[in-house]
């Protein structure tokens, strides 16, 4: 079976690249073997899974790349049916390309706000870029921290059309659930019933992309 | 206007100023970039990965050379 990878994108920060990534990886892996590349130098995502109780580790292996991503990603891909990318907030560095390029799909977290839309109009560019290297290339934006009675929340819709690339149905709402878990060192999926209906989120998030 | 309609009018304009960032870009390094091709050059449908990020470099460096004369350059931005 081919490995699927996955690159969590996006040049803002904060736009909840980690938070996508880990639980993500959490939901995949209850599909296959899944592997985290931390590829952002500021580390959240290890530090993320560095949080586990020694009991409790998290339940997918995080590795931290700093050199040659592809290098890294042909190293261990075929071990791993899911791979996940947690990209650097730049687009500055050769490591967030050469994730983008290896991914069969690209998710691009937003927030619902126009600064981070117009951030991410330039990323959209670069992807439409490499579109023409790699045309099998998906890339979806995922509306992230949706508050459904907020009047820009509902705006997105309308104005996410505007973007070349197409957004995911599921947005993630903001839930204080998805900062538990990261100090846990954990995931959605072992958070009990209060994390049921972020579960649902990444499930269907899943159903989407795979 | 409502908000869905500025937050969409918003993108749209950021998304044209950016169309337009790209062309000026071009436009910028398009003497550098195009001078006398040789006939092994890679074919217009195969860019390599790096390429866009390349060329963004390259126009990035040339806005505040351009100005200058040639001696100085390597004084005011040593490699």
């Amino acid at each position: 079976m081919a490995t699927r990878i996955f690159s969590i994108a996006n040049q803002k920060g904060g736009s909840g690249k980690t938070t996508l990534t880990m639980n993500l990886a959490a939901g995949l892996n209850k599909r296959g073997r899944t592997l985290v590349i931390d590829a952002d130098p500021q580390g959240s995502a290890s530090q993320w899974s560095g949080s586990a109780d020694e009991q409790n580790p998290f339940p997918v292996s995080v590795i931290s790349v700093s050199g040659n991503l592809t290098h890294e990603v042909n190293r261990f891909s075929n071990d791993y049916e899911y791979v996940v990318i947690d990209c650097p907030p730049t687009l500055e560095t050769e490591n967030t390309t050469k994730a983008m390029v290896a991914a069969d799909t690209i998710l691009i977290p937003v927030l619902p706000s126009p600064v981070d839309l117009w951030a991410s109009i330039r990323l959209a560019n670069t992807i439409e870029q490499i579109k023409q290297i790699k045309p099998d290339l998906r890339a979806h934006l995922i509306v992230n921290q949706l508050e459904p009675r907020s009047a820009l929340s509902r705006a997105m819709k309308d104005a996410l059309e505007e973007f070349d690339i197409p957004a995911l149905t599921t947005s993630l709402r903001r839930r204080a659930i998805y900062r538990n878990v990261a100090i846990e060192g954990s995931s959605v999926y072992c958070a009990g019933k209060v994390a049921q209906p972020a579960v649902d989120e990444i499930e269907q998030i899943i159903e989407e992309v795979l | 206007m409502s908000i869905a309609d500025k937050l969409t009018k918003s993108v749209r304009q950021a998304k044209e100023s950016s169309t337009g960032e790209s062309e000026n870009m071009a436009s910028a390094t398009a003497p550098q970039d195009t001078p006398a091709k040789p006939a092994t050059d890679t074919p217009q449908s195969k860019p390599s990965a790096s390429k866009p990020k390349a060329k963004s470099k390259d126009s990035k460096r040339l806005e505040p050379e351009a100005p200058l004369p040639p001696l100085p350059t390597r004084r005011v931005w040593p490699d």
